[in-house]
């Protein structure tokens, strides 16, 4: 679709225009729910489809699963922005869907702050949590996909849990 | 966009999304066509993708990124203002720090990584014990083979920054860990996890990684061009080079 635009697009974007049109809406959702802001997650939807485009070709060929390898750079993106400003939002929205206990559920606006308080977690608790809440994965699912037990699933949630009520109190 | 409970024989959300872009899971389309919920949902997130691509076209889109590709620095949004007078600042500090005259400073040093490998079930520590203080071009003992997953650990003497290239026996150097970054991760003095794991390809031949630390931020792609012409990084910085064989 996008490589009768020579001029316009840059080199090699005929799939990042193909990825860009199934999956930007998801990569730019899940921007949104971890930054809390329109504007920033714009700014990272264009930092993930750069650094999607400046891989490698046959790194890229090699992507079996393209929505979670763009979800993967899109996380690091947001996390870094977070870290590097320290913000924290609004954790209302958070607090309801802790109570929940299941964040799969609700708008998109319902997880603005989302980011904010994962960036207080350390690196495992955190994708840990991004699979459980966002992903929408079972303990048991967390735990095949990052090569931990089951237990250290749960007891690392339970910490991530703690720690973000902590943060909202 | 509401999203129902999850079902007990649903699959994750992940998956649903994958199958809103038309990447179905095996297992996923028999399901979602016999489940009200899942099929809601695949249907809303197909139309919310839908909405967004004719609110923001691909050809914009495009454009956009062919501008931010040829202008990273440029100030967005409405820091303009902020962003001009700090990147005057800096460029003054700049100025005069590259006035004075000083070679980048790269000492090489075992001990710096540590690397543990993920082969099926079996998790295996590979320290750069193995390398000793290697050099671009050695090899260690370790055979590495496709699918294996390598994550990586700095062990840094003081506060500051890290990454991990890796180099493949084509010459593709990727930025491993942290996964695509641009800077350096901010570490602890102590041993750090770095993020995400780098899964081998089928690409035979030798598998170069090169552990990089500094007190001062790290310009990744910098040592990424470096490191393509050289074998080696040029910065101010202390790295720990490792090469594996994937025959």
């Amino acid at each position: 679709m996008t490589d009768d635009l020579p001029t316009v697009a840059p080199r090699g974007s005929g799939q990042l225009g193909q990825w860009y049109s199934k999956y930007g809406a998801l990569v730019h959702r899940r921007c949104r729910t971890l930054m809390g802001n329109e504007a920033d997650a714009n700014d990272a939807l264009q930092e993930t489809f750069m650094r999607a485009h400046r891989t490698p070709q046959s790194n890229r060929d090699a992507v079996m699963q393209p929505l979670p390898w763009l979800y993967a750079i899109a996380t690091r993106i947001c996390f870094d922005a977070l870290d590097a400003r320290k913000r924290r939002g609004v954790l209302s929205s958070l607090k309801e869907m802790m109570g929940l206990g299941v964040v799969a559920s609700g708008s998109v606006e319902d997880k603005l702050s989302m980011g904010s308080a994962l960036i207080t977690l350390d690196e495992k608790t955190r994708e840990m949590a991004l699979l459980h809440w966002l992903d929408g994965m079972t303990q048991e699912e967390v735990a095949q996909q990052t090569g931990y037990s089951r237990k250290t699933v749960g007891v690392k949630l339970k910490e991530a849990e703690v720690a973000l009520r902590e943060v909202m109190a | 966009m509401n999203t129902p409970p999850r079902g007990a024989s649903c699959p994750p959300q992940l998956h649903l999304e994958q199958a809103s872009a038309g990447d179905w899971l095996p297992g996923v389309q028999s399901h979602v066509d016999g489940c009200a919920a899942c099929k809601t949902q695949v249907e809303s997130l197909q139309k919310m993708t839908s909405e967004f691509v004719a609110a923001r076209p691909v050809e914009r889109f495009l454009k956009q990124l062919e501008t931010r590709e040829a202008a990273p620095e440029k100030a967005r949004r409405s820091f303009l203002p902020l962003a001009i007078g700090a990147s005057l600042a800096a460029l003054v500090v700049f100025t005069v720090v590259q006035s004075l005259p000083r070679e980048p400073r790269v000492t090489m040093k075992g001990g710096l990584a540590h690397i543990t490998m993920k082969r099926g079930e079996d998790i295996t520590t590979i320290t750069s014990k193995a390398c000793g203080n290697s050099q671009p071009g050695d090899t260690c003992g370790e055979k590495l083979a496709p699918g294996d997953a390598l994550r990586f650990s700095v062990v840094a003497p003081r506060e500051g920054y890290a990454v991990v290239l890796n180099r493949d026996s084509t010459g593709a150097v990727t930025v491993v860990a942290p996964f695509g970054a641009s800077e350096g991760k901010a570490v602890n003095a102590g041993t750090n996890v770095l993020p995400d794991s780098a899964v081998l390809d089928d690409v035979r031949g030798a598998e170069t990684f090169v552990t990089i630390f500094s007190e001062h931020p790290i310009d990744v792609r910098k040592a990424v061009e470096s490191f393509k012409a050289t074998g080696s990084v040029s910065c101010d910085c202390t790295v720990e080079i490792s090469t594996f064989d994937k025959p």
